[in-house]
């Protein structure tokens, strides 16, 4: 099996086989986290279908001294901002919460997931920072590079984010008891 | 990693991002339909190259700058030497408006001198010689 760089090294040198490939590897990761961040379904697919477009595009100018992830994610990040009407932007309480792409991935089994919990609680960026730390695993720097923010501010707000996301979850349990039992 | 950090990848695993066989047809075709950019042609020439030639480019820029300031000031046409550049007003020649005035005061000058002399005499009659 080929190396991520080895492919990457002949996306570059034009082997759209090789791309697909990177495509393969990261579509559903990227597209669980578009999930997150987008309003809608179709908004995810768009920003999903924008960011390998555009990493396409752009690989030349990707350097091996990166990590690929990091720079995949940091055009999803853009992408996922620029499908966002400005109204939306702007006036995010008129979303409704139980209706968002992230609630319908989830299910109503998992109703306590507390990525949902973390959506109510953290603002966009520390948000995505929470989730490239524990899900992608990132280092602060890859998260401060991926955000286009200071290696200080993923750490200050990696720290509030999940002080914020525990009490909030502290809260959920203690308003709702039966569902912990239910597990 | 703690129990925290653990639901939180679990929790992220729950949330179900299956990308249908349209959306992954749909991301093949926009690959397909869009062609890589070419990164903008960059010259293979060695750093020292770039260096050489800001360098002489700058003495080139000096040596026509100490060629152009080495040079006399270009003498103006003789045509134009000889022509005055303002034409300077006769000023020996005598307005017209201070002829009358000149006339008027001689004739005061004149008048002060007879005062002058009527003064004197008076003076002379009452106190006796007065000095000049």
């Amino acid at each position: 099996m080929l190396q991520e760089t080895e492919l990457i090294e002949r996306a570059k040198g034009g082997s759209i086989g090789a791309f697909t490939r990177l495509v393969e590897a990261y579509r559903e990761r990227l597209f669980r986290f578009l999930l997150t961040r987008c309003q809608s379904h179709a908004d995810a697919e768009d920003a999903l279908q924008e960011t390998f477009v555009n990493a396409y595009r752009y690989l030349y100018s990707y350097r091996a001294e990166w990590r690929f992830s990091t720079w995949i994610y940091r055009i999803a990040i853009r992408n996922a901002s620029s499908q966002r009407s400005p109204e939306v932007r702007e006036a995010p309480e008129l979303a409704d919460e139980s209706n968002g792409p992230l609630e319908a991935c989830i299910g109503e089994q998992s109703r306590r997931n507390i990525w949902l919990a973390a959506k109510r609680v953290l603002n966009e960026d520390t948000y995505a920072a929470m989730w490239l730390r524990y899900v992608e695993d990132m280092s602060i720097n890859d998260i401060a590079v991926a955000l286009e923010r200071t290696e200080s501010w993923a750490k200050v707000n990696l720290l509030r984010g999940r002080k914020a996301l525990a009490a909030e979850i502290t809260r959920v349990d203690a308003a709702h008891p039966e569902d912990i039992a239910c597990g | 990693m703690d129990s925290f950090e653990e639901r939180l990848k679990r929790d992220a695993a729950a949330v179900r991002a299956d990308v249908s066989p349209e959306l992954e047809s749909r991301l093949q075709a926009s690959l397909e339909g869009v062609a890589a950019a070419k990164p903008r042609a960059r010259s293979n020439r060695p750093a020292w190259f770039w260096l050489a030639s800001s360098l002489t480019g700058t003495a080139a820029a000096l040596t026509v700058i100490a060629l152009l300031n080495q040079e006399e000031p270009a003498a103006p046409p003789a045509s134009i030497a000889a022509q005055p550049l303002l034409s300077v007003p006769n000023l020996n020649v005598r307005p017209a408006v201070l002829g009358p005035l000149e006339d008027e005061l001689d004739k005061l000058k004149s008048d002060l001198e007879k005062a002058e002399r009527v003064v004197r005499d008076d003076v002379e009659t009452l106190l006796g010689e007065v000095p000049r």
